[in-house]
């Protein structure tokens, strides 16, 4: 499959007839028009405000801009990570793509179909192939379902599998995620956390879906977890060619997993490259913050570099500021950053900036 | 607190809508028309009229929202149309009768609380005791009689012991309260005695609840004495729920009366309601099952707002 | 079902009265000693009002007829009225409550409001003016319980099933492209199971408590079908110089079926009910011993 071999060292132990119904799977994966097949997911200035009222009679008196004006597309079999703190809207995003909002504006095109415009009918036949796997593995679990039907509540929807073969489904989803196989007939509440995201992974996996959002699916879980859920994560894709979007707090697990990354801020991107250069040559100040908030395994240069603190507090997504939405806590900022918002640009080799003081935005010098 | 409760007021009046609907229909949907009834009595007495007549004599020859609407506007004018039958306002036929229903009402209420709440208390107090058994035992079975049994048996027997019969005219309280009691007791008594029951647990199993709460606790290694644990600070809280089960319970009461006057010879609006819905005399039944009604929201409405009252905690929406 | 035996022996009491009951009313016509022959009970003109004797155990009514035949047969209607009033009564809770909950919106505004104004209106009136509206009999009585019970039920079931639909669970059901009569069906439903298990468990008690009040007034079933409450107003009261007795088996019987349903919903109400279990009361070194030993053999993932 592929030869950079991105994923952690877990052994998960897939056996040999798992392998050639991956192979069928991904033959039976559905079909690319040719043009497209690199570009699976491009997002258009997607908006979502949420309206705030007030009152008996629910006028709308403000709105929450969750996510405004966010742009990016992705390639098929890639990851694309967005990371931001609570609020930024990145869970938003996932959750539009994945239609559980109607969008305030914009265009989500999959395979070149706006998502946006499509019927109820219709976006529930695209279920089968756009999935998302959510946060909480003890809620999004029913208590009273056997792991069983969690996994086939998919298929059972779209009729995708009959009778005997559903057994079969079962365990190789299982053991996909590396569960036993005798697992199917439990109910969640026998599984730790860890493994209960394994069974959300199954479950997502179980439509052949081409493309998942895996929302915040690491952040309830241990950090030794973590790795094996990541990892575990990975190693489907390479084996699947399946295409991600992650979404997360943490920069340091979001950055393994993606080939690319977005950094959100109060519902608009702040900075979006691939995560090489993100480390290497972070350009917008709040990416810095971050990177320096996060620690490094070394603890002699864990302690020895500059830490940028922020200072402020973060703008109410109700009332945004006039110009940079960062504008009131970072340290370069001036006139310009407060009056006008700086635009979303290409400052070389697919590195994508949104502020004033990045040298290739606008003339006025760097930082 | 002022703007919540203004808000709850207006918000009854859909509710009121609502209810006077549902009566509305109802009501049209018996068979059997007023006005076959009013014809064949008249006819009886000699008199022949035409039903066409009738109905519009009556009003009723229009369109039957038309109708509706009259009444519903009436009613907050205070009128509540006239008796079919008997030549006299729904209103002042409710108001002579309503006295006795809510004297039947209230001292029921009265019989239950003074008994259910002390026991359920000195219950949760001595759980799981043999008295605490005992006494759950005995409400359960109360719970269990029904109400017209017992008391077709207290009409019974005490007839063939003792030739006791309950007093047949009725007096108002005002005017002779030991008569006016004789006549009111034993019925109330055995209205209070299947909700005494219920109550009694709840308020066993709310103050149980309450009990176990940390606050509690902490009274009780404070060294705070059991009684004033329990008037101080399990009471007060444990009252909250009870409170609600008392309101519920008021919808339940006024259908018991319906039994009860029938049996215990009270002329109550039950009574009065019975005899009209064999008549078919709608304006009275719509009357009397509104007056009802509205007795139940106003209540509801009282018992949420002492909720809010008492327990701030609650939010004031 | 072993912990009903287990730990609440009253309510395993109640369960097994209900169930004598049921077998009575299902082999009435082999146990009594007067059966029904075309419909009708026996009727034996020469020997009315008699205390009891050897060939009549509990005596004969007004027309005749044994009593204790009677009261068999009575237990038939009871227990008919009562499983089939419970039944459907849940059943309309359930529409209502779940599809309320579910569809939310105006709907959902509407639905409760109408709700609202219904309860407010005494159940006795309802049932009696529902009577008139459809006339005496069986079915007629069944209805007339069943509507009102469900739609003062539905409130319960709603926010139950509120508390449900907006669980992880259901949005993932969403998303894997369940529509709102799938999330209905396959996950609000099961998972309000012990609340509307604990509504059923409780209510056959009320039932038959109305069913006998109705019969009562006159406005239950028709007066050929045996009915306990029907006795106690007709053959009891009528006669009460006579045969006072008359008055007193019915009610007994009436009063042991509702002790028994009464004992038996409380205790799948407490068995039930989550606040109980695991509660600081109800710890037991068993149960202590249980958790432990999971502990130690769990994974680590």
């Amino acid at each position: 499959m592929a030869e950079k071999i991105k994923s952690t060292s877990v052994e998960l132990p897939i056996g040999g007839e798992t392998k050639e119904i991956i192979d069928e799977r991904i033959k039976k994966q559905a079909p690319v028009p040719k043009e497209l097949e690199k570009q699976i997911l491009k997002v258009d200035h997607l908006k979502m405000y949420f309206p705030v009222t007030k009152g008996l009679l629910a006028r709308q008196v403000a709105a929450v801009k969750a996510v405004d004006d966010v742009s990016f597309s992705i390639k098929r079999g890639e990851t694309l990570g967005i990371v931001g703190e609570s609020g930024s809207g990145k869970s938003t995003v996932g959750n539009c793509i994945v239609r559980n909002y109607n969008i305030t504006d914009g265009q989500i095109f999959y395979n070149n179909q706006d998502l946006s415009k499509l019927g109820k009918g219709e976006m529930r036949k695209l279920r089968k192939e756009v999935q998302m796997i959510t946060q909480d593995p003890y809620a999004s679990l029913d208590p009273r379902m056997t792991i069983s039907d969690i996994i086939l509540e998919g298929p059972r929807i779209h009729k995708t599998v009959r009778g005997k073969e559903e057994r079969e489904l079962v365990g190789q989803m299982l053991e996909l995620v590396g569960l036993n196989r005798s697992f199917k007939d439990r109910h969640p509440h026998e599984f730790s956390g860890g493994q209960r995201q394994r069974i959300s992974i199954a479950r997502g996996l179980a439509l052949n879906p081409a493309f998942i959002v895996c929302d915040e699916v690491v952040s309830a879980l241990d950090v030794s977890i973590q790795a094996q859920i990541v990892g575990l994560l990975m190693h489907i894709q390479e084996e699947l060619d399946i295409t991600y979007i992650f979404i997360g707090h943490d920069l340091s697990v979001v950055r393994h997993i993606s080939h690319n990354v977005a950094v959100m801020y109060l519902g608009k991107i702040m900075e979006l490259t691939s995560s090489d250069a993100l480390y290497k040559t972070p350009l917008h100040p709040y990416t810095q913050a971050l990177i320096s908030a996060a620690p490094i395994p070394n603890p002699t240069v864990d302690r020895g570099r500059e830490r940028i603190l922020l200072k402020g507090e973060i703008p109410s997504p109700i009332n945004p500021p006039q110009g940079c939405n960062f504008c009131t806590r970072c340290k370069y900022a001036d006139e310009q950053c407060m009056q006008e918002e700086p635009e979303f640009l290409d400052v070389g080799g697919g590195h994508f900036v949104a502020c004033h003081k990045v040298p290739g935005t606008n003339m006025k010098g760097g930082h | 607190m002022g703007k919540y409760v203004t808000k709850r007021i207006l918000l009854l009046v859909p509710t009121l809508l609502i209810v006077c609907i549902i009566v509305f229909a109802l009501m049209r949907m018996i068979p059997g028309s007023a006005v076959d009834m009013i014809v064949y009595r008249l006819g009886q007495a000699g008199q022949q009229v035409s039903a066409a007549d009738v109905e519009a004599k009556l009003g009723m020859d229009k369109p039957a929202i038309w109708q509706f609407f009259i009444w519903f506007i009436g009613i907050f004018r205070g009128d509540f149309g006239t008796s079919l039958f008997q030549n006299e306002s729904v209103l002042s036929m409710i108001g002579r009768q309503l006295m006795a229903t809510l004297e039947l009402v209230i001292l029921t209420l009265i019989l239950t609380n003074v008994i259910s709440i002390p026991l359920g208390l000195y219950c949760a107090a001595r759980q799981d005791s043999i008295s605490d058994y005992t006494i759950r035992s005995i409400s359960i079975v109360l719970m269990a009689l029904p109400v017209f049994w017992i008391a077709t048996l207290v009409l019974i027997y005490p007839a063939l012991w003792w030739q006791y019969a309950p007093p047949a005219t009725y007096v108002s309280f005002f005017t002779d309260p030991i008569q006016n009691l004789k006549m009111f007791f034993v019925p109330s008594l055995l209205g209070a005695l299947s909700q005494t029951g219920h109550q009694l647990r709840t308020v066993r199993t709310v103050t149980l609840e309450t009990l176990r709460q940390d606050y509690i606790r902490t009274a009780w290694s404070k060294g705070i004495g059991e009684g004033r644990i329990m008037l101080r600070y399990a009471f007060r809280n444990a009252m909250i729920p009870v409170i609600t089960v008392i309101g519920g319970s008021i919808p339940g009461l006024i259908g018991g009366s319906v039994i009860l006057e029938n049996m215990f010879n009270i002329p109550g609006i039950g009574a009065q309601l019975v005899n009209s819905l064999d008549n078919r005399d709608y304006p009275v039944v719509q009357g009397c099952v509104l007056i009802f009604a509205i007795i139940v929201m106003v209540v509801n409405l009282i018992v949420d707002i002492s909720y809010k009252w008492i327990d701030p905690r609650v939010e004031l929406e | 079902m072993k912990d009903l035996f287990k730990k609440k022996p009253m309510g395993a009491l109640g369960l097994i009265l209900l169930a004598l009951f049921v077998l009575v009313a299902i082999l009435a016509d082999v146990l009594a000693p007067y059966p029904m022959v075309n419909g009708n009970m026996t009727v034996d003109v020469i020997h009315k009002l008699e205390p009891s004797s050897a060939e009549h155990l509990l005596g004969t009514d007004s027309l005749g007829r044994d009593v204790l035949s009677y009261l068999i047969y009575g237990a038939r209607t009871s227990v008919i009225l009562g499983i089939c009033c419970t039944i459907l009564s849940t059943l309309i809770s359930i529409v209502i409550g779940v599809t309320s909950a579910s569809i939310g919106g105006k709907f959902d505004l509407i639905i409760q409001r109408f709700v609202d104004g219904w309860q407010c209106i005494p159940g006795m009136l309802i049932l009696i003016i529902l009577m008139n509206i459809m006339g005496n009999g069986l079915v007629q009585l069944i209805l007339a319980m069943a509507i009102p019970a469900g739609i003062g039920g539905s409130r319960m079931i709603r926010s139950s099933a509120i508390s449900v639909k907006d669980a992880g669970y259901v949005k993932m059901s969403g998303i894997l492209g369940g529509n709102v009569w799938w999330k209905m069906l396959k996950h609000i439903i099961p998972n309000i199971m012990p609340v509307i298990l604990m509504g059923l468990a409780g209510s056959l008690g009320g039932v038959i408590m109305m069913e006998a009040s109705m019969n009562f007034l006159g406005y239950g079933v028709d007066p050929g079908t045996p009915s306990w409450g029907y006795m106690i107003t007709n053959q009891g009261r009528s006669n009460m110089y006579v045969a006072p007795w008359l008055a007193l088996y019915p009610g007994i019987l009436i009063s042991i079926m509702v002790f028994a349903s009464a004992m038996f919903g409380d205790a799948v109400r407490d068995l039930m009910d989550p606040r109980l279990k695991g509660g600081i009361g109800s710890y037991n070194s068993k149960k202590i011993a249980k958790i432990a030993a999971r502990m130690g053999k769990k994974q680590t993932v």
